[in-house]
């Protein structure tokens, strides 16, 4: 028992806690970036591997289900450990990035898509893990805000190369947004190598109080004691990423098709707003270490609720930008503070089978629903209200107040939560 | 689940009632799909003919050729030639080399030897005198009006005590 006893972050320096800093962040900021590639150039992929509209829906809607698939691999991490399924997830998301980037035709991209899916979900699950078991309490918050935020950066690299490309006299092919993601994601692969097992997981596997407690089973979670609080978690994940994923799917064509916005200027406006955005993060990760997960978690919903509303109204194109970059910062920004709700209430040996219930089986479906349900009544063709801007604005109204509702209610306060206390008393 | 389930089906079920065609919608899709080039199947909207006026060799264009494809609310049509008009569209699209062109989408139903043929783009006219886009301050295509806002307020009333209803469920059944 004298492990658990370790106060954390006493034994591994500030040092320590940037590299683990840097080489999780991967995770969160390929996931943006695989994410943001595809749709962009999922264009080009057409032409020179022959497909049509219709088959680039199927292609969304499979690779989609990857991340779904995730769940199994990322609760994983409480039977194998931390370490190694990080290493795990990025040699099997390299691997599929190199099978993308060769892909002779549209199934084998799809194929190797969807296998990247899996690998970024669970990649994301312990990473979110490990930050909240090595970092000491008083910095968890600033160093969630961190780690998600790259998840925005991740897109706007994608902007970046685009804009570079552009300038080349020749033209640049689709193949080479996954190629150039190789050479950092071997580097960070070679750099995972020299991290170390967290000292909650490690002392919990050697502590043989633990011994009775099941550490394979994907139904732990929701066990009596754990059951109110991943369901709460669900719930409130599954409706904040539902309205921040259709928003992000949404405001480009919203912004094309009924503003009249030109693509580059509405993509200078994405990176423009993306940058600015990821201060949400950051500011939230700093905030709910002051203040508190729960006062944060409201007062970022509320601003979802105000500037998620009002952007997909807007048709004054200079009014657009600041909105945006409030919406972004509020909306997406929230989930630093969502991935604290799903780690930090449940103890160490269950502690990423919930985050991998939280993040693969609430929110992701959220994401998957939503922007077809948004899609399905904003068509312009056949939609029940025709339109994408009041789809969504409509959506925002009606998804938004239960989640401040139930995060109010349900969600435990973890600003003061002890992890190790926390083991003990399971353990005991 | 089941109260959430009825929810989503409500919505879906809303969604496909809205069996018309908005004629804009049509002019919008055949735009996208001229954007894609080839792989956009074009055709499937307007005819050979009606594409080329607008994006001339689109066969061999670049995905990317329009920067801004914008359409504006249709209105009547008074047009009388081999289909039947439902509407004039104004629309117009911007080219990535800074060219545009505005014009007005007629569409309708083409009337074949046999029967009619679905509804689409037959013909391309110069912009009228109420050629008005959202951007020029006229009407968006569709817009959800009072009772949308309404319905998606009581949605999320339902969906607030749907929530709280589970968890206390949830409570109820751990506790027990």
């Amino acid at each position: 028992m004298t492990e658990l006893t370790h106060d954390l972050g006493t034994e591994r320096g500030a040092r320590y806690r940037r590299k683990v800093l840097l080489l999780v962040s991967s995770a969160t900021f390929f996931e943006g970036y695989d994410s943001f590639v595809l749709s962009f150039v999922l264009a080009l992929v057409l032409v020179d591997l022959g497909g049509t509209e219709a088959e680039a829906g199927w292609i969304r809607a499979i690779v989609g289900l990857g991340g779904l698939v995730g769940f199994a691999l990322a609760a994983q991490a409480d039977r194998i450990g931390r370490k190694r399924l990080l290493l795990i997830t990025i040699l099997g998301y390299t691997v599929c990035a190199a099978l993308t980037a060769l892909s002779p035709n549209l199934a084998f991209l799809t194929g190797a898509q969807f296998a990247s899916q899996i690998f970024l979900a669970s990649e994301w699950a312990v990473a979110i893990t490990i930050v909240t078991e090595e970092f000491p309490r008083e910095e968890r918050g600033r160093a969630l805000g961190i780690v998600t935020s790259m998840n925005t950066l991740g897109g706007i690299a994608v902007g970046v190369l685009a804009f570079v490309f552009g300038l080349l006299p020749f033209d640049v092919s689709w193949r080479i947004y996954y190629l150039l993601a190789l050479v950092p994601l071997v580097l960070i692969a070679i750099g995972r190598r020299s991290l170390l097992e967290t000292e909650r997981y490690s002392a919990v596997q050697r502590s043989e109080a633990f011994e009775h407690l099941n550490h394979v089973s994907l139904l732990e979670p929701w066990k009596p004691e754990f059951r109110s609080t991943v369901a709460a978690v669900g719930i409130v994940t599954f409706l904040r990423h539902a309205v921040a994923a259709s928003a992000a799917f949404w405001w480009a064509y919203y912004a094309q098709q009924e503003v009249g916005m030109s693509v580059s200027v509405s993509g200078l406006y994405l990176a423009a707003a993306g940058v600015v955005g990821a201060i949400g993060f950051l500011v939230a990760g700093r905030l709910m270490g002051r203040y508190g997960r729960k006062p944060v978690f409201e007062a970022y919903m509320l601003g979802t609720l105000i500037f998620g509303t009002w952007l997909f109204q807007i048709h004054d194109q200079l009014l657009m930008l600041p909105v945006l970059c409030l919406a972004i910062a509020f909306g997406l920004g929230s989930v630093a503070v969502t991935s604290a709700f799903s780690t930090e209430p449940f103890p160490t040996y269950v502690r990423s089978r919930a985050a991998a219930w939280c993040r693969n089986a609430f929110e992701i479906p959220g994401a998957i629903v939503a922007p077809l349900v948004v899609g399905l009544l904003g068509d312009h063709v056949s939609g029940a209200i025709g339109s994408i801007g009041d789809a969504m604005s409509l959506t925002v109204i009606a998804l938004i107040p239960a989640t401040m509702w139930i995060a109010w209610r349900y969600l435990p306060e973890t600003k003061d939560v002890d992890l190790v206390a926390m083991d003990e008393a399971v353990a005991t | 689940m089941k109260r959430a389930s009825a929810v989503l089906l409500l919505l879906l079920a809303l969604s496909g009632c809205a069996t018309r065609e908005r004629p804009e919608g049509i002019v919008e899709r055949w735009l996208s799909a001229l954007n894609q080039g080839s792989a956009g199947e074009p055709l499937r909207y307007a005819g050979e003919d009606v594409s080329e006026a607008v994006l001339p060799r689109w066969r061999s264009a670049d995905p990317g050729t329009f920067d801004v494809i914008e359409v504006g609310r249709g209105r009547p049509c008074l047009y009388r030639g081999p289909a039947d008009c439902d509407a004039a569209v104004p629309f117009r699209v911007v080219l990535v080399d800074g060219g545009e062109v505005r014009s007005e989408a007629l569409v309708g139903s083409e009337r074949g030897v046999t029967d009619t043929i679905a509804t689409r783009v037959f013909a391309v006219t110069p912009p009228g005198a109420q050629h008005e886009l959202p951007s020029d301050g006229g009407p968006p295509i569709a817009s959800a009006g009072v009772a949308g806002w309404l319905l998606a307020l009581g949605t999320g009333l339902g969906l607030l005590v749907l929530a709280e209803g589970a968890m206390r469920l949830i409570r109820g059944r751990a506790t027990d």
